[in-house]
């Protein structure tokens, strides 16, 4: 081997430049460590777990879920969100998402209940692992349509059990009644055809155009609300101009989380080169019904007004 | 190489102590026996990973014998892409039940694998080819998996298409499962093996081609063997956490300026050197919470990795 | 000046001819080295230089046909040929000690024999510095050292084109220090000069279009006639103490012939 014997050769002219690379990593790990002190720890202070949660304890790795917790009064019993979940204390530790989750942080926030909404690949089997062996219940439940919110209400009465009180077993009993109401709604809508009914198209965005499809909540509360769905395809649809300008609608709900973005789409679809005068366009916040949760219920009313050509800010 | 251990020890070390911190004021109770052994999980996991891309780097550096290939430029995190997307989608559209969490490994490592047979096929790397022609291969290789990736996303149903995309931020697999840790534990160290017993052919290949065959290195053969160590190693990371940038590039050459550009030491210096740098990287976003999630490992190697390959470069000690 | 011969054959070359792709570089070159000779490939650009003695080394990557054998068989070949290109390159941060040592990859690591070619290019004293930090003519000599530390004492050492960028003082330690090795060996080198070829070497090729115009002792080989068939212009003789060189005739028309590109 020539490096044994070139080794002591080397080390006489490379001693001084050799100093230079350990002063570097010395520098690296002072920096990291800076970060750390810098941000790390400041950070890092509000992520409180709380020790004090009423029993049962439960964190949530999907927004649409929290905000159905939080919808149903539970917010005190959230002990970890996901980083999309701004409907509880932002301080509470981030504990995961769709995708990926924090172990540690999941195990220190110590859940007696977990919800996500698995990813269609299912969910992570380590976290399956983790769960069962720090003994979380796991609940996956995918939110798609009404029958998934059904199923939700269900899943935190199981949970709860004989632990809830009365507000709580009145909230699940009204919000199992409104979401009864629309599934009848829908079926009705399907029996006697979208004959008479006005053609409605949501629309989410104007860059690209992003309509509601079929077979969505947003799609069953506009039946429910006696409309028809004047977008053929299903889930959420990225239409081009001029397949909108061929849906012959009677009405376009622009959807915004705020008045600016509500009519913001409202205007640039109101532009379109329409042959003749263009649909009735309305502009509509309604930062609720973006997503598939409980609280989405309470747009409900509010929506069949748009949809009956009531109200609706222009 | 003494330095680098003890840095890499540091890290390891740092890892574990921050993370103690974490969960706010009131971690008193949590330094139990399960945390210290999730965080070694992390820790291992991070440190394998890392050494794996690392040496994937070296290898590729080698082969290409230029310093500033990286594991990612033969196309295969495209190609694993490709196969993740696949593995979602084909099942979606024959009809079968969607595949499991486990599938997308699959799919990744058989992306990634088919990316790197058909890159060196079709760049010649059987026939110690030229090194320009493998890079252009793997680059345009690279786009057309992209745009099949994007042609599939384009046909799956909406709500799928959110889990593609996170695939390819890279991230440090949370609980890796045993046999995911036995696989790249004995990838790294059959890879480190097969690179230190070539050290000194390594060392000749820095000299020109006609110099390196002069001094009677079978040029042809070292290329195929760094093409399919590189390859696989980067294939098996790349499987598991998803594109994971500049380690492969870094790693190397910070074990170059700390041993020098022997091979020898090289080999142990950047495996360590890799994992070191990971299990920073993870550190990091251990660190930092923006009260959002942690951050993406590969949107740390990125930001922290990018500069610090900019400062090399412009300080670099490599020739031209 | 001239080296004796003590008559012991070094390497045979038989019928060697390279081709790259289309294109035939070389075609059917024969030759006998033997101890103490110092070759010149002579030739316009273009000629086959190159590809002749990268095919004689072996590490010609074109299609070779015809063989070149070292005299033995036994011994393996980095011992007997080592080859130093017209152009070195180093994608590593070595030192020119380092380098020399790789020479002996393949031969056994053999410190003296490194320390040897290093002292004799020349390089003793800077030989613990970066490659890179040195100059042009010390790289030359980096390169050279590398390929006398792989050599045994009948090697052949190959060179192509070792003159082509370094001032009239390393040409003269150059010299100096191929004809040392010729008193071990041999050397084969390819030279645009046939001035200098004349002063160094005691045989020559001359090679026009890849095919040889002559060949053998170099006052035989390297005649004015020869030369001119070769480069396709006429050469004037000019000698003064005691060194004879080669002028062209830059004001006479260049004949047609002389060209680069094969005749078929």
């Amino acid at each position: 081997m020539i490096g044994e014997e070139y080794r002591a050769e080397l080390d006489k002219p490379a001693g001084k430049r050799r100093a230079a690379p350990v002063q570097q990593m010395a520098g690296l790990l002072l920096t990291v460590v800076l970060i750390w002190l810098l941000f790390g720890r400041g950070a890092t202070a509000p992520a409180v777990s709380r020790p004090d949660a009423p029993a049962p304890r439960i964190a949530s790795m999907s927004p649409a879920v929290t905000d159905s917790l939080v919808e149903l009064g539970l917010a005190d019993h959230v002990v970890g969100r996901s980083g999309f979940c701004t409907a509880v204390d932002r301080a509470l530790p981030v504990v995961g998402d769709l995708r990926s989750f924090d172990a540690e942080r999941l195990a220190i926030a110590a859940p007696d209940v977990l919800f996500v909404q698995p990813p269609v690949a299912g969910v992570d089997p380590s976290l399956r692992e983790l769960c069962a062996d720090r003994g979380i219940a796991l609940v996956e439940r995918r939110l798609d349509g009404m029958r998934d919110l059904a199923a939700l209400v269900d899943d935190v009465a199981e949970v709860f059990a004989e632990r809830a009180d009365e507000a709580l077993r009145g909230r699940l009993a009204s919000a199992r009644e409104v979401l009864a109401t629309i599934e009848a709604g829908v079926a009705a809508a399907g029996a006697d055809g979208s004959g008479g009914r006005p053609r409605i198209a949501i629309a989410l965005s104007a860059d690209p155009f992003l309509f509601v499809g079929r077979g969505n909540y947003l799609d069953e509360l506009l039946v429910s609300s006696g409309g028809a769905n004047a977008v053929p395809r299903d889930g959420w649809v990225e239409l081009p101009v001029e397949s909108i300008l061929a849906l012959g609608v009677d009405r376009i709900v622009a959807l915004g989380a705020s008045d600016e973005a509500a009519l913001s789409i409202a205007n640039v679809i109101e532009v379109l080169p329409w042959r003749g005068a263009p649909p009735a366009i309305v502009g509509a916040t309604l930062p609720e019904l973006l997503t598939p949760s409980l609280a989405a219920l309470r747009g409900r009313a509010r929506l069949a007004e748009l949809v009956a050509g009531e109200g609706g800010e222009r | 190489m003494l330095c680098v251990f003890l840095a890499g020890a540091a890290l390891l070390r740092l890892a574990i102590g921050p993370a103690g911190g974490d969960g706010g004021g009131l971690s008193l109770g949590f330094a139990s026996g399960a945390i210290l052994e999730l965080r070694l999980t992390a820790v291992a996991s991070a440190a394998l990973l890392g050494a794996a891309l690392s040496l994937s780097g070296l290898a590729l550096q080698g082969l290409l014998r230029n310093p500033l290939a990286s594991p990612f430029i033969l196309g295969v995190s495209s190609g694993a892409g490709f196969g993740v997307t696949l593995a979602l989608a084909l099942p979606l559209a024959l009809g079968l039940p969607a595949a499991r969490f486990g599938g997308e490994v699959v799919g990744a490592s058989a992306g990634a694998l088919a990316a790197i047979v058909l890159v060196g096929w079709l760049g010649g790397a059987r026939r110690g080819g030229d090194p320009t022609t493998l890079v252009l291969t793997g680059v345009v290789a690279g786009a057309i998996l992209s745009a099949g990736s994007m042609l599939v996303e384009q046909l799956v149903p909406f709500g799928m298409r959110g889990d593609l995309l996170s695939w390819m931020a890279g991230r440090l697999p949370e609980l890796p499962s045993r046999a995911a840790m036995l696989t790249l534990a004995s990838s790294v160290a059959v890879g480190a093996t097969l690179l230190a017993a070539r050290a000194r052919a390594l060392d000749v290949a820095c000299l020109s081609d006609e110099e390196a065959a002069s001094s009677g290195v079978d040029l042809a053969r070292l290329r195929f063997e760094l093409f399919v160590v590189g390859g696989l190693l980067a294939a098996i990371a790349v499987a598991y956490a998803g594109p994971i940038g500049f380690i492969g590039l870094i790693g190397p050459h910070a074990a170059r300026r700390l041993v020098g550009s022997h091979h020898r030491a090289l080999v142990p210096a950047s495996a360590i050197a890799g994992a070191a740098l990971l299990v920073g990287a993870d550190l990091v976003r251990q660190a930092i919470d923006l009260g959002t999630g942690r951050l993406p490992v590969g949107v740390v190697t990125a930001i922290v990795g990018g500069p610090a390959f900019l400062w090399l470069l412009r300080r670099g000690r490599w020739a031209s | 000046m001239t080296v004796s011969s003590d008559g012991s054959l070094l390497l045979e070359v038989d019928g060697l001819s390279v081709a790259h792709g289309a294109v035939r570089a070389v075609a059917g070159v024969s030759l006998e080295v033997r101890r103490g000779e110092i070759w010149a490939v002579v030739g316009p650009n273009g000629s086959g230089k190159s590809s002749l003695l990268r095919a004689i080394a072996g590490v010609e990557r074109g299609l070779v046909r015809g063989r070149a054998r070292f005299a033995d068989p036994a011994r393996s070949l980095p011992a007997q040929r080592a080859f130093v290109p017209q152009r070195a390159d180093v994608s590593a941060a070595f030192t020119a000690r380092d380098i020399v040592a790789l020479g002996r990859y393949a031969v056994g690591t053999d410190h003296a024999a490194v320390e040897r070619a290093i002292a004799e290019v020349g390089l003793s004293a800077r030989a613990h510095l970066d490659y890179h930090a040195l100059s042009g003519g010390e790289r030359q000599r980096v390169a050279i050292a590398r390929a006398l530390a792989q050599l045994d004492a009948g090697g052949v050492l190959v060179l192509d084109e070792p003159f082509a960028s370094i001032d009239p003082a390393e040409v003269a330690r150059l010299v100096g220090v191929l004809r040392a090795r010729a008193a071990k060996g041999a050397v084969l080198v390819s030279l645009h000069d046939p001035g200098l070829s004349r002063a160094l070497a005691t045989h020559a090729v001359v090679l026009r279009a890849g095919e040889v115009v002559a060949q053998g002792r170099i006052d035989d080989a390297l005649a004015g006639p020869v030369l001119e068939r070769a480069y396709g212009l006429g050469l004037v003789e000019v000698e003064g103490d005691g060194v004879k060189w080669f002028v062209p005739r830059l004001d006479a028309p260049t004949r047609p012939g002389g060209a680069d590109r094969m005749e078929p």
